[in-house]
């Protein structure tokens, strides 16, 4: 209605974040851990840059965005990032983030982060996967279509990254006939949740 | 013992003064405190308890925000008992959501809004009597109902997506209404020099005032006579210098009465909105009307309480007060200041709050 004064800084947004990541391997050639960007769409970016911009120079500098950020990572620990790697299927838990910062360029806002796992996992005796996705559909996050996933350091030779297509629409058909059989107790297998079943996982596959 | 007396009023009318200061004000000395301060709802995700619930904001720290969240947690526990009535048989849905409709409306109204806290404001403020006070909780809280029931019905009648049309309306009659609030604030501060001028040291402002000028008090006695009460405030023309209790008492007029009610209870309890358009969707649209009412029963006991709280905390600080006849005068600026501060701060947030957000009470 138009009289409604509610105005277009909502306090609860949907939020749609395009992302790349990469997969950060040690000397050894083991993976020890995941680097993500998210880059947020524009009316995320306005609500969050607004009074930023401290010292009034027109530039939101890393150092003016760090506050939002340290708030943004603070609470995000409370969802492990969103990220969730799988070596042979169990989930490998991760730390706090080693490195990260948000910078603001060609009126994108972009956050990026690289979480370690607890343990290091080798791609060629075990097989390595993660997703990144918000298990309450809150925020969107959808892969660039260009180079979506990468490499940090030394990948094994015979290994390649792979990221899964999204779900089609055949997919979610089948998936929605098979939960129509299931009791409302139901839960995906390997502590998996609802969110995650939707999510694209990118692989590290090696050849053995 | 007279000072002690004095004393004692002064730290009672400090205390009473700190309870008044709208929270706001106290919340900005603690975010000054941590400089790099973030808006939450810049926030990609809200924070989490362990278990999985959304950390409630702090209310010192976001009091919009956690007045929403506190909504918004009524909001839930409500629909999804309605729902689950579905299943019930008709007349134990009604009684049901009646019962519920009750507690809620105690409990909700305990929490920020339903004029509480500008009934016990304008109450200090005007010392008017309590059962005033009650009687002007009671005709908000039927207002409110009515506004409520009066919306709904017209939009079930004329507007067939009622469920999204709802929170757009009542989204801005909840702004217009905190808006009319902080209005009634400003009046009422405005009342408050208006009425220091009179009273303040009286005998001195009387000769001082008036030396020539001698004989207006009969004709002012008259005058107000003729027009009754309604009229001491906005008179404002120099004939002030009736007896204090009269002026108080010309504070009460029913026309004043509706106003003050009609602002509290225009923005109609979304509670209130809610559970008639649930009762509509089970088909019991007169239990959501009976529903509606019984709620309204419930928030304006919870008022009446409140404000009942607030008049004999002040009563026994005026009690202490009274042995020095100045001190009254200046205690009642006080309160009537700070009350029309409160009140005003309070419109101003809430007004405020209901502008960035879509639904903020549901």
């Amino acid at each position: 209605m138009a009289w409604s004064l509610a105005g277009p800084a909502d306090a609860h947004p949907h939020m749609w974040v395009t992302m790349r990541s990469d997969v950060v391997f040690n000397d050894r050639a083991e993976i020890t851990g995941i680097a993500i960007e998210w880059t947020f769409d524009d009316g995320y970016t306005e609500v969050a840059l607004d009074g930023l911009d401290t010292n009034g120079d027109g530039v939101y500098s890393q150092s003016e965005l760090d506050p939002l950020t340290q708030a943004n990572l603070k609470s995000l620990k409370d969802y492990n990032y969103f990220v969730v790697p799988r070596a042979d299927g169990k989930v490998v838990s991760i730390s706090d983030p080693i490195e990260y910062g948000q910078i603001y360029s060609n009126g994108k806002l972009a956050l990026h982060l690289s979480v370690p796992l607890a343990s290091p996992v080798n791609p060629r005796t075990s097989q390595f996967l993660y997703k990144i996705y918000d298990p309450e559909f809150y925020i969107a996050m959808d892969y660039v279509q260009e180079n979506p996933v990468g490499v940090i350091g030394n990948m094994p030779q015979g290994c390649h990254l792979e990221v899964k297509p999204v779900v089609s629409d055949q997919q979610l058909d089948q998936t929605r006939e098979m939960l129509s059989t299931k009791g409302t107790d139901w839960k995906p297998p390997e502590d998996e949740d609802f969110g995650g079943m939707f999510a694209q996982p990118a692989l590290v596959l090696c050849s053995r | 013992m007279k000072l002690i007396g004095r004393l004692l009023s002064f730290i009672l009318l400090l205390f009473f003064a700190v309870l008044s200061v709208p929270t706001p004000l106290l919340a900005q000395e603690q975010i000054e405190q941590t400089p790099p301060k973030i808006d939450q709802r810049k926030l990609l995700v809200q924070p989490r308890n362990a278990n999985g619930a959304l950390k409630s904001p702090s209310f010192w720290r976001e009091p919009v925000l956690w007045i929403m969240d506190k909504q918004r947690s009524f909001y839930g526990a409500m629909s999804l008992s309605i729902r689950q009535m579905k299943s019930q048989s008709p007349f134990a849905a009604a009684l049901t959501l009646m019962l519920l409709s009750f507690g809620y409306g105690v409990f909700h109204a305990a929490g920020p809004g339903h004029g509480k806290a500008v009934i016990s404001a304008w109450l200090l403020a005007t010392e008017n009597e309590l059962r005033r006070g009650i009687l002007i909780a009671f005709m908000s809280a039927v207002v409110q109902a009515l506004t409520a029931i009066a919306i709904v019905s017209a939009l079930l009648l004329f507007v067939t997506a009622v469920g999204t049309t709802a929170r757009d309306v009542a989204g801005f009659l909840e702004s217009a209404s905190y808006a009319l609030i902080a209005l009634m604030g400003a009046y009422l501060i405005w009342t408050a020099f208006q009425l220091h001028q009179h009273t303040g040291g009286e005998a001195r402002a009387h000769e001082n005032h008036h030396d020539g000028n001698h004989h207006h008090d009969h004709h002012a006695y008259d005058h107000h006579h003729a027009h009754g009460y309604g009229h001491a405030a906005e008179c404002g023309c120099g004939h002030a210098h009736v007896p204090e209790a009269r002026q108080v008492k010309s504070e009460w007029s029913l026309a004043k009465a509706f106003s003050l009610a009609f602002a509290v209870g225009i923005r109609p309890c979304s509670g209130a909105l809610l559970v008639l358009i649930f009762a509509n969707t089970l088909g019991l649209y007169w239990a959501g009307v009976i529903s509606t009412f019984v709620m309204a029963l419930g928030t304006a006991i919870t008022v009446s309480v409140i404000a009942a709280i607030a008049v004999y905390a002040k009563k026994l600080a005026i009690n202490l007060a009274r042995r020095d006849e100045t001190w009254l005068g200046g205690a009642a600026f006080a309160l009537r200041l700070g009350g029309g501060l409160a009140i005003v701060a309070l419109g101003g947030v809430l007004f405020w709050g209901s502008l960035f957000s879509t639904n903020t009470m549901m």
